[in-house]
């Protein structure tokens, strides 16, 4: 139905889709979880309470996740050049990517380590733990489940971005089914690039909540 | 001197602008290897004191001292070594639940940087103790309650403690449940010398176990000294609820009282003819310990004076693993056979108190 370079196209697509996607999420975690472990450790019935490093990070999070994406995509460029050397491509759309990213896997992190018992943190306090350890050992161990199922969260917003990514040159299945889509009329790519997408969608889900699954010893 | 000292222990709570005061000028002495009971209705500010004992609370004024250590002087560090030497249980287990049992107990011990090896065995010989072993691998999910609490002791004695602080341990667990944690408490008592102290709102709790106890209600510490002591001549008013029961005291004697008039009328109907008045004079609570619980007191008390009283509520309790049998009498109105009555009570070994 296609000729062999439209296929391999569509596969290149697929490949950086994937590197994007998967680049983006791991950095924005390296980022993120301590930013998320920060915001959580520092609020008020934290195990260290500081409004001050609390309210920094919250207010730097809400900043970041209330400019749209393709905005902040275009408003980084300078920065990605910096970075990078250019603003096009599937390596120089990573850095918007981890940094739209990053806060909002904070307050997902955040979220998933304030689930944690309270009676649980003080039983490992009245051991003697040290904040660190309760981080460490108790916080993060028992969240585990949680920030799994965050990551999986997260790895589908990423996805959807790269996609969007594509209408600045960003390289992945959203560049082709920008490119072919919208400015050749060429329907039939564009369907197949959403199917692909939505099957690599798909398949993160999946594994993401499997292996939430199986490290989860709650049952 | 005292393992534990509590010593003028204050602490209050700021609420937006009120100022709540949990505990006030609290004295406590905890001997080694007491099982000290602190009891008291919710929110009497009973976990608000075990808490100061290991300061996950800091208290507003007063020392708290464990064998010699002022706590209140020791920087974060020190606390913490400090309280690797307490253990402590908790009404929901807070277990890792993440963590398999075993894990569970070797937790402290890895905190202290003991070596997995080591550590491992350690608690085996702990789930041992608590009687868990085979359990050893699994994930405190697939345990009940009471095992459970079983995991929790055996982590909190992982560490060798000296004192093992115990937070409303049995509330959550059904009586059966609670008399095996407690026997398994006693043990530990006995055979490793550990102190125990025991919060509960519970009284069989600490009628069970405890030598000695200690009553709040509303931050403040209105009684303490020996079970036997205060189980017979509870003195505050708190200490004669708990005693009683809930919703017993002057209340229920009152309305057993009425429910049983019409009964009571046809007795005294009865008598009356005989000669004797029936007319309930005076309630005494009387208590039975030890060999008097096996003579018939009060039967041979009626034979001897020929007249009867009236047995409004009878009871049998366990304090201290001894039987201690409780009632309340209706003495008749003749105010010398209520005298008499009561010399020859106490001739008889039997505690007697006006209620």
């Amino acid at each position: 139905m296609f000729e062999q370079q439209t296929i391999m196209m569509l596969l290149e697509g697929v490949r950086d889709t994937v590197y994007m996607t998967l680049a983006s999420t791991l950095l924005g975690y390296l980022l993120g979880l301590p930013m998320g472990v920060l915001l959580a450790v520092t609020d008020k019935d934290g195990i260290h309470p500081n409004r001050a490093v609390y309210r920094v990070f919250d207010v730097i999070s809400n900043i970041v996740r209330s400019i749209p994406f393709l905005i902040l995509l275009i408003l980084l460029i300078p920065f990605t050049r910096f970075v990078v050397g250019k603003s096009y491509g599937s390596t120089a759309t990573i850095v918007p990517l981890v940094i739209t990213a990053a806060p909002y896997i904070a307050r997902l992190v955040e979220s998933s380590l304030k689930e944690v018992d309270k009676g649980v943190i003080e039983a490992a306090k009245s051991m003697g733990a040290s904040n660190f350890d309760i981080i460490v050992h108790v916080l993060l161990l028992e969240a585990r489940t949680s920030i799994i199922t965050g990551a999986t969260i997260a790895l589908g917003t990423i996805l959807g971005y790269s996609a969007m990514a594509g209408t600045v040159g960003g390289g992945g299945l959203g560049d082709i089914a920008v490119r072919y889509g919208y400015y050749r009329w060429q329907t039939d790519i564009m369907i197949i690039t959403v199917i692909l997408i939505i099957f690599l969608f798909q398949i993160f889900q999946n594994s993401g909540m499997k292996i939430a699954k199986v490290v989860d010893r709650r049952k | 001197m005292a393992l534990i000292e509590i010593k003028n222990l204050t602490k209050k709570f700021t609420q937006k602008d009120d100022e709540i005061v949990a505990l006030n000028h609290i004295n406590i002495s905890i001997e080694k290897a007491d099982i000290y009971g602190i009891i008291g209705m919710s929110g009497a500010g009973k976990s608000t004191l075990v808490r100061c004992l290991n300061y996950l609370e800091s208290p507003t004024e007063g020392d708290v001292v464990i064998d010699g250590k002022v706590l209140g002087t020791l920087n974060e560090k020190e606390l913490r070594a400090q309280r690797s030497e307490i253990g402590m249980i908790f009404q929901h287990f807070n277990l890792l639940m993440q963590k398999s049992v075993i894990d569970n107990v070797c937790f402290p011990l890895r905190l202290k940087k003991v070596s997995k090896k080591e550590a491992r065995e350690k608690a085996l010989e702990l789930l041992k103790i608590v009687d868990l072993e085979s359990k050893a691998n699994a994930y405190p999910s697939q345990l009940s309650g009471g095992q459970k609490q079983r995991v929790a002791i055996a982590r909190a004695l992982a560490s060798s403690p000296k004192i093992l602080l115990c937070d409303e341990a049995t509330s959550a667990l059904d009586p059966q449940t609670t008399e095996s944690i407690l026997k398994l408490l006693k043990q530990i008592n006995e055979d490793m010398g550990i102190t125990i102290v025991i919060i509960t709102h519970q009284m069989n709790v600490v009628s069970e176990i405890c030598n000695k106890v200690a009553i709040i209600e509303s931050g403040n510490l209105v009684e303490n000294g020996s079970v036997d002591e205060i189980f017979a001549h509870p003195k505050s008013q708190a200490a004669k609820k708990l005693i009683y029961g809930e919703n017993t005291g002057d209340k229920y004697i009152g309305s057993l009282n009425d429910s049983n008039t019409n009964q009571m009328e046809g007795i005294s109907d009865y008598y009356e003819k005989d000669g004797i008045d029936m007319n309930i004079g005076k309630k005494i609570r009387i208590v039975f310990s030890d060999n008097s619980a096996f003579e018939p007191v009060i039967a041979n008390m009626i034979i001897h004076f020929n007249a009867p009283v009236n047995i409004l509520k009878a009871d049998t309790k366990e304090v201290g693993g001894k039987a201690v049998g409780e009632m309340i009498l209706g003495l008749p109105k003749d105010k010398h056979l209520q005298i008499d009555m009561e010399n020859y009570l106490l001739e008889h070994g039997v505690k007697i108190q006006e209620v």
